[in-house]
């Protein structure tokens, strides 16, 4: 039994043989699965929209994924999508705070200005592909591009009410769960959002 | 505007490349391996109070760090000394249930033994300076 030390709901309620527990907690893994792979690029855009990095983006979401199976993978599944938000909110926080230090650390730093982590992207490289069908996509692209600028520019708060209400289409009580706060303060997030969002997008859109 | 932003974000999350996802894939591997295969030891294989102290290392350095800059003259082209307190609840900050300062500083260590060279090699080209 110690194999699913992590799943011990399920295995600590078991009555029936060895071999159907294991069914059981295999089971629950599957629906894990599931909805991991049903969640992981929305959250994985959503994380590169706040953070800009690719890389940061990823990893904050493989974080996430971690810390719902090994603390959480035993609760019932309806609870893990705002535990897992709340987990990568946490995480993206925690990469905001640590460029911050550096900003610090570098900005006291005799004789350096830069971050070496930080060097100029190649604009080819990060240039938007237009794809087949070019004026399109170049199209939404540019809107894509200023929806994120937006975002960014919102309250940290904001910008998470507004991901979690619209893009990710979380119901007020979930949202509040996720963030961490009333059902009230996420509609007056959410309702700042909208209101700056439409103020900044309103000559494009 | 919300519809358009929704139907934007969708677009874009359908437009996200190979090596993204099959990054996500190995993360999501790894998820469950974590769920199924039982529980891992913190990070290095640490026992968890071990947490607790890299968090009491990381307030004793920021309070150290507080103190030597708040001592300290501003570099030439810095804002000012206005963000001592601030620095200090940055660094010093950590969230119930996620003691997550030792992870940050070990993240960073190459940053931080980066630093520390360089400041040092800037230190000692400023002292060959004044000699000269």
């Amino acid at each position: 039994m110690a194999r699913f030390a992590t799943l011990t709901y399920a295995s600590a309620v078991w009555d029936g043989p060895a071999t159907e527990c294991e069914d059981a907690v295999l089971g629950h893994a599957k629906e894990l699965d599931r909805f991991l792979a049903d969640i992981e690029r929305r959250a994985f855009r959503m994380a590169q929209i706040a953070l800009r990095d690719v890389d940061d983006a990823l990893d904050a979401v493989q974080d996430a994924m971690l810390k719902l199976a090994r603390h959480y993978a035993a609760r019932p599944a309806e609870e893990w999508r705002p535990l897992f938000y709340r987990i990568l909110q946490n995480g993206i926080r925690d990469v905001q705070r640590r460029r911050m230090i550096r900003r610090r650390v570098m900005a006291w730093m005799p004789g350096t200005r830069q971050d070496p982590d930080e060097e100029a992207q190649d604009p080819i490289e990060t240039a938007a592909d237009p794809g087949p069908d070019g004026a399109q996509c170049l199209m939404q692209s540019q809107a894509m591009e200023r929806l994120e600028e937006s975002l960014r520019a919102l309250p940290a708060r904001q910008r998470e009410a507004f991901m979690l209400r619209n893009l990710e289409g979380m119901d007020v009580a979930q949202t509040a769960r996720a963030m961490g706060c009333s059902e009230g303060s996420v509609k007056t997030h959410y309702s700042r959002a909208v209101h700056s969002l439409r103020e900044r997008l309103g000559e494009v859109w | 505007m919300e519809e358009h932003s929704r139907a934007l974000f969708e677009d874009s999350v359908a437009a996200v490349d190979m090596r993204v996802q099959s990054r996500l894939t190995q993360a999501r591997h790894a998820a469950l391996s974590v769920a199924v295969g039982g529980r891992v030891r913190g990070l290095f294989g640490m026992p968890r109070w071990s947490a607790f102290a890299g968090a009491a290392a990381t307030v004793v350095l920021a309070v150290g760090l507080w103190f030597a800059w708040s001592t300290a003259a501003p570099p030439p082209g810095a804002s000012g000394g206005h963000a001592s307190f601030e620095d200090l609840d940055i660094v010093a900050s950590t969230r119930h249930g996620h003691v997550n300062a030792l992870d940050m500083m070990q993240e960073d260590a190459n940053f931080y033994a980066w630093a520390v060279a360089n400041a040092d090699q800037a230190g000692s080209e400023s002292g060959s300076g004044h000699a000269g």
